[in-house]
């Protein structure tokens, strides 16, 4: 299993939160929206510029900027995992 | 305790008053159900000191209570951390209301709760008000509101606020709870045996804290626990934070994570049990209509195109659209002008008192209400972009972009607008949260040029540049944005200092929004501009009408007026900036009016046949050829340009100071006039003095 930061998952990818490296301000925001250790999170899509991104968790989306999203590691699913294969690119344009 | 009842009940025939807050986090409905419980009746203004937006309302309970309801800011958690968070927390404990109305997203149960384990440490009443049940519905959610209700053992009572269901219930759970007719404790979540452990000895240790600094006493035991910031502050003895780290430390030792982390994860634990067992999901929907629908209009490739759709609309509507309407009122205002002049010489007041009632008085007034008509449909255009979902995915487009000046992508809009308008731009930051990145938006918005400054650029590019008009007038656009730009980020790294907060936003699904939601929007905000900037408007352009006419017998605003004379002394101040003659001078001060009036005032000074000399209504008609002819005697391209720019970037008119004003506070308003002032000083003198020495080396 590989872990990486959460803004390294690709569109339609789901990891599975292991580590929250952020302090203060947004450590807090991110537990109080249920960014927890064990919750799955997808990376729904990228925003057209590149950033932010628009997360999905709790089944509530969420978009943060990658700068936000590198405080926290995530563990990738396998490829061929759960819900790897449901990629939803025929939903990304 | 005898007096504080008696002035409760005093009011309305013997009922008594209670305060009732509703607490939820952003997106809920919550404002839907303020405005379901309240009516029309409701007050708009901001929280003491801060420029958020503080509704209140009243709510008849029923013939024995009369409650006050008090629309808290949507948010997530009760931390210390945001603007919002502190105003909500700050009003729950040290207002200590009657009773909570907790509204919770049942489409979004898991997260919503969060909150509500937070609410249930505070010892205060509280009704759940189980909100958008339809909208679970159709996720296929079905939610057993007793199980709720019994393991929180507090009322759970199934809302659809859009259609104002169960508005009836919930007013009448509140009467019961706020007359004690509840009787069971509410749940408590636990924190595991090592955590609850250590808090009971903190809660040992704090009985004394807690009651002098007047906090129930699990909730200040958990948020220290926690390492609450705001908390170790108020807490009087070192010793005491000191031994409560020890139990923390000891805590995170034994469990190998953070106390903050810890409190979160048996919070997000208790919900998913009471999740567990309340809802039955009925079907698996993989893709709700909200992603599809965001899978168009946020994709790569159509995602700014859209939003550029939707900025172009918005703007139409509310400066084309507004043309008519704005162009309707100044007419009625001219004949209420005439109306009014004729009674007052019927009557036989004296001239001054005619002129300075008319175009004072009711000139000052006519221009707050014309502003009205363009902020009511910039409202009703964010509104609707608001409770439709759309404005959160706005800033997830442009976010990028904005970033990059310091910004969230919120900002994009009211910057936009503020081409239209500054006074609608200004008002439109409304909708971003953060009161930093506001205050700078709102700051930066006066050098965005404004519509009513194009017919000034026209006029004096006109007759200055013969072919390079167009160019000229792009290069002033830019100039304002440039120093938009560069401005913002100066302040972002001195007076505004501070770290831009995180980006952490919610995409909420998309929602319909109701009719009445929208007006009642737009009519809080159109009314507290007229009654709030409006007062400070009419002032200042009484105050500019009173110089202009002094003393008695001159021509109004001519040179011998007062406001000529201040025009007249002060003209060589702009030696520097090449355009030391009195006309431009006077003609900046009647610009405070409103930008355009330069026009009327450049015309009524050079002599030249203007519709409106007193240049208060500004869109006065000028005879081309020997106006043109007159200004550019006065002027070399490079004075004009440097005027240009003058006018471009210094003090904004009197509308825009009473939308800081009323956004920001008087102090704001005032430190924009003057920087702004200064701004312009110093940058039109820059180009004047580098375009001469480059003419001179030439």
């Amino acid at each position: 299993m590989m872990k990486i930061s959460m803004d390294r998952l690709s569109p339609g990818e789901t990891g599975k939160v292991v580590r929250i490296n952020a302090t203060g301000d947004l450590r807090q925001r991110l537990l109080a929206m249920g960014i927890l250790p064990g919750v799955e999170i997808e990376l729904v899509r990228i925003a057209p510029l590149g950033d932010p991104l628009d997360f999905k968790l709790r089944d509530f989306h969420l978009s943060m900027r990658k700068n936000e999203a590198r405080n926290i590691i995530v563990e990738r699913f396998n490829h061929h995992g759960r819900r790897g294969r449901r990629k939803r690119r025929h939903w990304q344009w | 305790m005898g007096g504080e009842a008696g002035e409760k009940e005093g009011i309305g025939n013997g009922r008594k008053t209670c305060r009732v807050a509703i607490v939820g986090n952003p997106n809920c409905g919550k404002t839907t159900l303020f405005n379901e419980l309240t009516g029309a009746r409701q007050k708009v203004g901001n929280w003491p000191g801060v420029t958020i937006e503080k509704k209140t309302g009243f709510l008849s309970v029923n013939n024995r209570i009369k409650a006050e309801i008090i629309d808290l800011p949507g948010i997530y958690s009760l931390s210390a951390y945001s603007l919002d968070e502190r105003i909500a927390r700050d009003y729950l404990l040290k207002e200590k209301p009657d009773a909570i109305i907790n509204i919770v997203d049942a489409s979004n149960l898991e997260r919503n709760l969060f909150l509500t384990t937070q609410l249930l440490e505070l010892q205060i009443p509280m009704i759940i008000s189980l909100n958008l049940v339809d909208a679970a519905g159709k996720k296929n959610l079905k939610i057993d509101v007793d199980i709720l209700s019994s393991h929180l053992r507090i009322p759970v009572v199934p809302t659809v606020a859009l259609k104002g269901q169960g508005i009836d219930k919930i007013t009448e759970m509140t009467g019961k709870v706020l007359q004690g007719e509840w009787h069971k404790k509410m749940a408590r979540v636990r924190f595991g045996t090592d955590g609850e452990k250590h808090i009971s000895e903190v809660e040992k240790l704090l009985h004394k804290a807690a009651e002098r600094m007047n906090l129930p006493l699990r909730w200040l035991a958990v948020k220290l626990f926690e390492g609450d910031r705001e908390y170790e502050l108020l807490l009087e003895s070192k010793e005491l934070l000191n031994r409560i780290n020890e139990y923390r430390k000891k805590t995170e030792k034994m469990v190998g994570e953070d106390t903050e982390t810890i409190i979160a994860d048996y919070r997000y634990g208790f919900i998913s049990g009471l999740v567990k067992e309340a809802v039955t999901v009925t079907a698996d929907i993989r893709i709700t209509l909200s992603e599809k629908i965001d899978a168009v209009i946020t994709s790569r490739i159509l995602g700014i195109p859209f939003f550029a759709l939707v900025i172009f609309l918005m703007f139409k509507i509310s400066i084309d659209f507004s043309q008519p309407g704005i162009e309707y009122i100044d007419s009625l205002f001219t004949l209420l002008l005439n109306w009014i002049n004729v009674r007052l010489f019927t009557i036989g007041a004296p001239g001054w008192i005619s002129y300075i009632v008319v175009n004072g008085v009711i000139g000052g007034t006519g221009t707050v209400i014309t502003f009205v008509v363009p902020i009511a449909l910039v409202f009703l255009c964010l509104s609707f972009l608001e409770d439709i979902g759309y404005l959160s995915r706005g800033a997830f487009v442009m976010d990028r972009l904005m970033h990059w000046m310091g910004l969230p992508g919120k900002a994009f809009i009211p910057l936009i607008l503020g081409f239209g308008c500054n006074v609608p731009g200004i008002l439109a930051t409304r909708v971003m949260e953060n009161e930093k990145d506001r205050l700078i938006t709102i700051l930066i918005n006066p050098f965005i040029s404004c519509g009513a400054r194009l017919p000034v650029y026209i006029m004096i590019a006109g007759a200055v540049f013969a072919r390079n008009v167009g160019t000229v007038v792009f290069s002033l656009y830019a100039a304002g944005i440039l120093t938009a730009i560069a401005v913002g980020l100066i302040f972002r790294r001195t007076i505004l200092k501070g770290p831009s907060t995180p980006f952490v936003m919610e995409l909420p699904p998309y929602r319909l929004p109701t009719l009445k939601g929208i007006l009642l929007h737009t009519w809080g905000n159109v009314w507290s501009f007229v009654k709030r900037a409006g007062t400070l408007i009419v002032a200042i352009i009484l105050l500019l009408v009173v110089l202009g006419y002094l003393p008695v017998g001159v021509t109004p605003n001519s040179k011998d007026s007062v406001l000529g004379k201040v025009g007249l002394a002060i003209s060589p101040v702009f030696k520097p900036q090449g355009f030391a003659n009195w006309k431009a001078s006077v003609a900046l001060f009647t610009g405070l009016f409103a930008k355009e009036a330069v026009v009327g005032t450049m015309g009524a000074l050079y002599g030249v046949e203007s519709r409106n000399p007193d240049s208060s209504g500004g869109r006065g008609r000028i005879k081309n050829g020997t106006l043109k002819a007159k200004i550019a005697r006065d002027f070399t391209p490079l004075s004009a340009y440097s005027f240009l720019l003058f006018i471009l970037l210094y003090s904004p008119c009197v509308a825009t100071m009473g939308a800081i004003s009323k956004e920001a506070g008087l102090k704001w308003a005032v430190f924009s006039v003057l920087f702004n002032t200064a701004v312009a000083y110093i940058i039109s003198m820059g180009v004047f003095q580098i375009g001469t020495l480059i003419k001179a080396l030439l």
